[in-house]
């Protein structure tokens, strides 16, 4: 599954804190949003996410796997057909079809829920979200979570409390909370924002690794070279809530334009005014 | 903005006003917000929704929370009306009629009132902090994105365990304030313990009782339905905490109070 988000524009009062935006995610691709704070990077991920609604525009999932698909509610014709020339993948708007497609995401503090254990954390969708409910016992359970600690390589701490965990453990933490469900579209908001550089590397790693494994289409946010470097694909660039470059990484870090130029080299010299930003 | 060279935004007048503009938005908005909040709770309620293992941990919190501070004001009140009723009857020759008056005073009114503002200082302030810090650090967001309800997760069982603990809390209480007053009354003026229970009974109806018993109901409701919106609601950072928990305090001040006056309206007017 991939995402194709078109034209998306969303406005606080009167301010458009995006404008315009449009871009695609392939299954098995890692695409970074990168640019100055306040430029509308987490505003986009809370727009996937569900978490915000966007004012203009539309995120479309793609092949996504739906049995019955029906034309004529489809923004695209279905993409693939089985030998009897029945719909198999279809392209489905991303919030009309919420119950069938699972997105996680990560915070930039974890918002791991602090009165719960790590083991609840990470059962925690299983056991309260309404399809899992008293699907699981007790031993499933614990064999799930324990898979996925074992994954963000945090094995036996399941009786611990968040706040008991440093930071970089919350954030793998939330990390296994959020593919206990094996989404396919993964959103990361600055997942190394705050951690040391050794830290950091553990974390991209994880990016990587998880994406490999799942198979999923993973947007990260950040404004963390090393992590631009390390776990994306491709990426785009914003600043005041438009599309101001779009490439692979390679394109960005050789910083082709003006504005990766002065992203990559920390200048204050160049097209983006941080210092009298209204963000 | 200039009229005659003054800037108006700069005098107390137009800043008075915007103070004035921001409560009412204030208030609007959390009237708005506890109105939503309630339709949503009323939803699962209707379809018999309910995640009772939540339920059994908010109502063990809410009765082991509320009951020492709830036994404390309640026995106090009725330690001090007894003080100050008891000698004064006696005085008059009515000292038999003591227990009817503590009854009346503690079963109507007393009893579920002292608990109520004693609840939303200990369980109400600590749901709407507690939510709203879950709020402020994202914790609601990822609930959502983890598609579990929130509003199904947190506010309704803290709304259930309001429903159900508060009568209990309200019916302990009254009988603790009962003791209290009868010993008080033997204290000061000694009217015994048989003749201030025989005029107990007499003073406690049923009717009464149910009626309590009902108030608290809805006061345990609407104080942990307030607490949970005001927290639910918040946005920001520790300050919006601090406000949102103040606020969700002053509206279940207010709405106690109206009950009150609703509940005496329709029942003993």
């Amino acid at each position: 599954m991939g995402i194709i988000v078109k034209n998306i524009s969303k406005l606080f009062a009167d301010k458009k804190v995006l404008d315009n935006i449009s871009f695609s995610v392939d299954e098995g691709e890692t695409l970074g949003i990168v640019g100055f704070s306040g430029s509308g990077k987490s505003t986009m991920l809370k727009v996937i996410s569900g978490l915000l609604y966007q004012n203009e525009g539309e995120i479309i999932a793609t092949n996504q796997e739906l049995p019955h698909c029906k034309e004529e509610t489809l923004d695209n014709p279905p993409l693939t057909h089985d030998s009897k020339g029945e719909s198999l993948y279809c392209n489905v708007p991303i919030h009309d079809d919420r119950k069938n497609i699972d997105i996680a995401m990560t915070f930039q503090y974890s918002a791991l829920f602090d009165f719960l254990t790590v083991f609840e954390n990470i059962a925690f969708p299983l056991t309260e979200r309404k399809e899992f409910r008293h699907k699981y016992s007790e031993d499933q359970l614990k064999q799930i979570v324990a898979e996925k600690l074992k994954l963000v390589g945090l094995e036996g701490i399941e009786d611990k409390y968040p706040p008991e965990l440093s930071g970089g453990m919350q954030k793998r933490v939330s990390f296994a909370r959020a593919i206990v469900t094996n989404p396919k579209i993964i959103l990361y908001d600055e997942p190394t924002a705050g951690l040391d550089p050794v830290s950091s590397t553990v974390i991209e790693d994880y990016i990587v690794h998880l994406k490999n494994e799942l198979k999923a289409c993973c947007i990260v946010v950040t404004h963390q070279l090393s992590t631009i470097k390390r776990a994306t694909d491709k990426i785009i660039m914003l600043y005041d809530g438009k599309v101001v470059f779009s490439g692979t990484t390679e394109e960005m870090l050789r910083g082709t334009t003006p504005y990766t130029k002065q992203f990559v080299s920390a200048s204050l010299d160049g097209p983006m005014d941080i210092l009298h930003s209204t963000e | 903005m200039t009229l005659f060279g003054i800037d108006l935004k700069a005098t107390l007048t137009y800043k008075s006003f915007m103070l004035l503009y921001k409560e009412i938005c204030t208030f609007l908005i959390t009237f708005g917000n506890l109105g939503k909040d309630f339709v949503r709770v009323s939803k699962y309620v209707l379809r018999f929704q309910f995640k009772w293992k939540e339920i059994v941990a908010q109502s063990a919190r809410f009765g082991v929370d509320s009951l020492p501070i709830s036994l404390t004001i309640v026995g106090m009140t009725a330690i001090i009306i007894a003080m100050q009723t008891a000698p004064e009857l006696a005085k008059q020759g009515l000292g038999d009629y003591m227990g009817l008056v503590s009854a009346l005073v503690m079963v109507r009114e007393m009893a579920a009132i002292m608990a109520g503002f004693a609840i939303i200082n200990m369980v109400g302030a600590s749901f709407a902090s507690e939510l709203a810090s879950m709020s402020v650090t994202d914790q609601i967001s990822a609930m959502r994105v983890l598609r579990v309800d929130p509003v199904e997760y947190l506010i309704l069982p803290r709304f259930m365990a309001g429903v159900i603990m508060m009568p209990f809390v309200t019916v302990v209480a009254a009988t603790f304030g009962l003791i209290l007053a009868a010993f008080v009354s033997k204290w000061t003026a000694d009217i015994s313990l048989l003749n201030f229970l025989t005029s107990l009974w007499q003073g406690l109806y049923v009717r009464d009782i149910f009626i309590a018993i009902l108030k608290a109901s809805v006061f345990g409701g609407t104080i942990a339905l307030i607490s949970c919106s005001c927290g639910y609601s918040t946005r920001g950072g520790a300050k919006e905490v601090g406000l949102s928990t103040t606020r969700s305090v002053v509206w279940s001040f207010l709405a106690i109070a109206i009950w009150d006056y609703i509940f005496a309206a329709i029942f003993y007017l």
